[in-house]
């Protein structure tokens, strides 16, 4: 078949477009049950920047990991060049030449940056001595393709951050590929570092290069891409629209037009202030954090990935050590160097990833609810059985956790379950202010509506909570009052939750001072 | 063409749903085999020997097994808490030396009951050093052991200045070679440390938040644990268990040799590992860890029943140290 005849186009076959590299045709996927991708169909053409955006969720990073090979599509085809391909494995995907920009590094700090750049494909002689003076010619035509100067020897973990960005897509290229998916790439990067990134963007595509953009940051779209297709809901919404496009607009079609209507909760917070944070700061993720937290009200904090909110939750609750600034609980200064102290003062947080940092996976349900607050059942050292198990059934019957028996171990349970332990613990220790860091990624939404109501009802019963997300549709929905997030900076508050696209604007958008 | 092929995928992954039911089934068989797996094969193997030598059954020699078990007995009950708290303790086969030399040494000048207990709170000392070393230091517990276990072997030649330490009061022979209702009396030690020590890891706050440690330091951490502490001790139980199984040896040998307890340390790791508990840490039992000795005893007892020489039997002990553990490491580890 042919693809390029095929292909419904909005320019309408012009025939002096670039022929189109990938398409992607019908892809759905499923996850337990839950449609992630709903026959999504998504093109390229040779040597485009097209910026893939949607909310969290959406469905944006399971279609590029299809792509890339790490999930296998449950229906669907792909065609790399008019021809149909299937990546089972990474590995696939990477030789038929596809290669991907990961959020996280995947540079190896100890090794230098040519040892890195040339990893897995080594020049040899064919004897397995390492070939440095060919390497080393390559790697200076590369640098000056990319215009950077630094000594091949220098190890990675010296590099910058953007040195770092820079040096896995020069790894991506070096390696023959014609499709670059880049993932979140300017999200650690200063104002400077972007420009310098762009620019590269820039040249690869003038070399033909086809490149995938997903980011955050609206404002951004409109500098580097040819054309910005929107996803929501695992569906495309927006194919191939103009990356000129008003921001307020494509943050409509990211959020869908209906936003739904809930009851409203009762939202009725004492005036006594629990928690007070003044300047708060933390040496290369957050500074000049202030702001107090009143008995019986949820604080939201609005945030995107890296700007700085889940190390702001940590470090409230003890886990990391605050730099400078200071805070007070119930009016008597706090300083904690562990969590241990947090919990011992009240201060109890749920973390970000329930399954490293929430959970003790082998174990059983019983001990993961029961972890903080064995000391208030334990007589003599001994822990009374009797308690134990009649509180964490009470507290698993109130979140209404499924499972066959309280000794199950947790990995067996599902997402939406092995959360609801990780609330269920808090729930059972009850600290005066309780710390949520996403806790609804990756959950059905019944789950979620389970999760704002338990919260809710927290607050009604005087505790303190500070919900931190990415969403801003459940900010809204559990918030009394929300701040604003960004690069480590608390960027803007309302006493009064605004309404769901400023909110996402205020969280991506980086220049917009009113 | 390939769509075929992505069709039948998609067909395979929808039939995959069904089989939930016989997929929990298997899980459910998994479970009892990994619970009961070793005691069934205790049996079968002591069944099988005991068709092979008559000897085996006699009470005298599961009398004597029993007591052989005794001093890795007592000191796997302290490595298993160490390696439940995710950690590994190289150094206890030389804390048994240096104990061994100490309670024997010391009564040259003082009671036998004070000078065997000095001797244990040294191996406890040594042992809180460890977990210093790995829980505060972040030094790997393998590592900081060895270097540990370097150390004491160095303290014990400096002691003893390389000669063994003979002769006891004879009060303290009874630790080692005493019977009481016709039970050697380190066998009714062994089984006292064991109730005592399994109640401690099931039943306790100081055994749940071992477990914890070993499990996800981290999560266990971010719950408002003090893992630091819970980390050191199961270390320090490891070196206390050391201290104990040292004194037994010294009353049991009435000789203390500088070269005392080497490989013990193995011994007692391989033990716990076959007992069931996970080398990743997190779980286990301190009576999977006697039925582990015991395996290892018995299989020792019969091999020197049949008359295998003893190099063969340093290979299939090793051979069955691997397949346990990497039965247990392959299984955890197997991508899904």
């Amino acid at each position: 078949m042919n693809i390029q005849e095929n292909l419904r186009t909005p320019e309408g076959g012009n025939a002096a477009a670039p022929p189109v590299i990938l398409a992607m045709k019908n892809i759905s996927k499923s996850f337990l049950g839950v449609r992630v991708l709903d026959n999504v169909d998504f093109y390229l053409r040779k040597g485009e920047v097209v910026a893939f955006l949607g909310a969290n969720g959406a469905g944006k990073s399971t279609l590029m990991k299809i792509l890339s090979g790490v999930y296998n599509a449950d229906s669907g085809q792909i065609f790399l060049h008019d021809k149909p391909v299937q990546f089972s494995k990474p590995i696939h995907a990477y030789r038929a030449g596809i290669s991907v920009v990961h959020q996280e590094s995947s540079l190896i700090p100890t090794l230098t940056i040519i040892e890195n750049l040339f990893l897995g494909r080594e020049s040899t002689k064919g004897s397995g001595i390492l070939n440095g003076k060919l390497m080393q010619a390559e790697y200076e035509k590369l640098c000056e393709r990319f215009d950077l100067d630094i000594p091949s020897a220098t190890k990675v973990r010296d590099l910058s951050p953007a040195q770092k960005k820079m040096a896995e897509i020069m790894k991506a290229v070096s390696r023959n590929c014609s499709i670059i998916i880049m993932d979140e790439p300017t999200d650690a990067l200063s104002s400077q570092e972007t420009a310098l990134l762009f620019k590269t963007v820039g040249d690869l595509r003038r070399e033909g290069m086809s490149i995938v953009f997903i980011t955050h940051f609206l404002d951004e779209v409109k500098s580097i891409a040819d054309s910005a297709t929107v996803i929501r809901d695992g569906k495309i919404v927006a194919e191939r629209v103009s990356p000129l496009l008003p921001i307020k607009e494509i943050v409509t079609l990211m959020l869908g037009k209906e936003v739904a209507e809930r009851k409203p909760f009762v939202r009725a917070h004492g005036e006594k202030e629990e928690l007070v944070v003044k300047n708060l700061g933390r040496r290369a993720e957050f500074s000049d954090i202030s702001f107090e937290l009143h008995a019986g009200e949820v604080l939201g904090i609005a945030g995107v990935v890296g700007s700085g909110k889940t190390e702001l939750a940590r470090t409230l609750s003890g886990a990391s050590v605050s730099h400078s600034g200071s805070m007070t609980l119930e009016n008597r200064p706090i300083q904690f160097r562990s969590p241990y102290d947090g919990v011992k003062h009240g201060i109890g947080m749920a973390p970000e990833d329930r399954k490293t940092q929430g959970l003790i996976l082998d174990h059983d349900i019983q001990g993961n609810i029961s972890l903080s607050s064995l000391p208030s059942i334990v007589k003599f050292g001994c822990i009374n059985a009797k308690k134990e198990k009649s509180r964490t059934m009470s507290v698993a019957a109130q979140l209404s956790i499924k499972f066959a028996s309280l000794d199950q171990r947790v990995k067996f349970l599902s997402g939406g379950n092995q959360q609801k332990c990780v609330l269920a613990r808090w729930l059972l220790a009850s600290p005066k202010v309780l710390i949520l860091d996403e806790p609804t990624r990756g959950i059905d939404v019944a789950t979620k509506e389970q999760i704002y109501a338990t919260v809710r009802d927290l607050a009604s019963k005087g505790k303190s909570i500070i919900y931190f997300s990415g969403d801003p549709a459940e900010l809204l929905v559990v918030s009394d009052r929300v701040l604003v997030m960004q690069k480590g900076k608390i960027k803007r508050s309302y006493a009064i939750p605004p309404s769901e696209d400023i909110l996402l604007k205020d969280m991506i958008e980086v220049n917009n001072e009113r | 063409m390939s769509g075929n092929n992505i069709d039948a995928k998609a067909a395979a992954t929808i039939q995959a749903g069904g089989m939930d039911a016989s997929k929990k089934r298997g899980q459910y068989y998994k479970e009892i085999l990994k619970r009961y797996g070793l005691l069934i094969s205790f049996f079968v193997l002591s069944l099988g020997i005991s068709l092979l030598t008559p000897n085996f059954l006699s009470s005298r020699n599961l009398l004597n097994i029993l007591r052989q078990s005794t001093i890795v007995g007592i000191m796997a009950i302290g490595t298993t808490f160490v390696i439940i708290g995710g950690g590994f303790d190289i150094s206890v086969g030389s804390v048994l030396a240096l104990s061994a030399a100490l309670a024997l040494g010391l009564q040259g000048s003082m009671h036998w009951a004070l000078a065997a207990t000095i001797a244990i709170l040294a191996g406890a000392l040594i042992g809180l050093f460890n977990g210093i070393l790995a829980a505060k230091i972040h030094i790997v517990p393998m590592i900081a052991t060895l270097g540990t276990s370097t150390i004491v072997r160095g303290l014990v030649y400096l002691y003893t200045g390389g000669y063994p330490i003979n002769g006891q009061q004879p009060a303290f022979e009874v630790i080692g070679s005493g019977y009481l209702w016709g039970i050697p009396v380190p066998v009714i030690i062994m089984i006292a440390l064991v109730v005592i020590f399994q109640f401690i890891l099931s039943k306790t706050q100081l055994g749940r938040y071992c477990c914890a440690v070993g499990g996800n330091k981290e999560a266990t951490r971010l719950a408002g644990v003090s893992v630091d502490f819970y980390h050191v001790m199961t270390f320090l139980i490891g070196g206390l268990m050391a201290g104990i199984s040292g004194v037994v040896y010294a009353s049991r040998l009435s000789s203390a040799t500088p070269l005392a307890g080497q490989n013990y340390d193995m011994d007692a790791i391989a033990a716990v590992v076959i007992g069931g508990t996970s080398v990743s840490g997190g779980e286990g039992t301190v009576l999977g860890a006697m039925i582990g000795v015991l395996l290892l005893t018995v299989v020792t007892n019969a091999f020197n029943l049949l008359g295998v020489p003893v190099f063969i039997q340093y290979v299939i002990k090793g051979l069955i140290i691997l397949v346990v553990v990497g039965i247990d490491s392959y299984s955890k580890k197997r991508p899904r």
